[in-house]
């Protein structure tokens, strides 16, 4: 038999999907620090029980961090205010939707050697969760059009392009096996 | 069928709620071309070949139009596009 790296669609219609030891230490921490950026700051001011039952969240405002601005953006392009109240009324369910499906797939990752099989109801989850992955990394190792090949002498961001190069593969992959 | 001409103050959102209103997807580096086309079909229920249009629309010319409707609709379909990672605004039409 041979070892199968990534997903693959089953004759049952599930996708099944393996990675290394490695890679899911990598998806782990990736996820991790997406939930912790995503995660609600449950400050004083936006803690009241109403608002938060039909998701109103009064201290809502554009993020000044550029990945929770891309994960978040504005809604109008050139209406400050009016991108202020629709992230008062969107924002808090937004984010937790986010949480959710990031933890989902944190909670269903392999362990190393495992293959796992996932369901056709949750394969949209694990896309998403991977474009998400993709959308914060994107911005911290400055990807644009045309350089995601290039190599920078700022190794840090080199290694992140790598990283973000491998998370492109595999959502490709996934997107792949969903439509054969 | 004929229509009369409206005053252009009156087609202010505020006092004609049937002004129609755009959702547009903007152009980003991280989105795959065929992310953004399931996105357009399993979101809008958009054919293929719609979808296709679409995305490419987005990618050679930076942005595309994608529905059009009420202000609350709009509002509801660049929501949905967030949660999946478009990059998506609304404006009037």
């Amino acid at each position: 038999m041979s070892t199968q790296r990534g997903f693959k669609k089953t004759p049952d219609k599930e996708i099944s999907f393996q990675i290394e030891a490695l890679e899911v230490s990598l998806l782990t921490s990736l996820i991790e620090q997406v939930i912790l950026l995503l995660t609600p700051q449950n400050s004083k001011e936006n803690n009241d029980p109403l608002a938060k039952m039909v998701g109103i969240d009064s201290t809502a405002k554009t993020p000044d961090d550029e990945v929770l601005l891309r994960l978040l953006p504005d809604a109008y392009q050139s209406d400050k205010q009016a991108s202020a109240e629709f992230r008062r009324f969107t924002e808090r369910s937004l984010r937790e939707l986010k949480v959710k499906r990031a933890n989902f797939v944190l909670e269903n990752l392999p362990e190393p050697e495992q293959i796992i099989s996932i369901k056709p109801k949750d394969f949209e989850t694990w896309l998403t969760v991977l474009n998400d992955l993709r959308l914060a990394l994107g911005v911290r190792a400055g990807i644009t059009e045309n350089n995601e090949e290039e190599i920078s002498e700022d190794l840090e961001i080199d290694h992140a392009r790598d990283i973000y190069s491998w998370l492109t593969w595999l959502q490709s992959n996934l997107l792949e096996e969903m439509s054969s | 069928m004929s229509i009369a001409p409206l005053e252009k103050e009156q087609l202010d959102s505020e006092t004609l709620p049937n002004t129609p209103w755009v959702c547009i997807v903007w152009n980003d580096p991280v989105n795959l071309m065929n992310y953004v086309t399931y996105v357009f079909m399993t979101y809008f229920k958009y054919s293929k070949e719609k979808a296709e249009k679409l995305m490419l629309q987005v990618h050679n010319e930076g942005k595309s139009v994608v529905s059009s409707g009420s202000r609350e609709e709009m509002e509801r379909d660049v929501n949905a596009m967030h949660s999946y990672g478009l990059w998506a605004t609304l404006q009037k039409a």
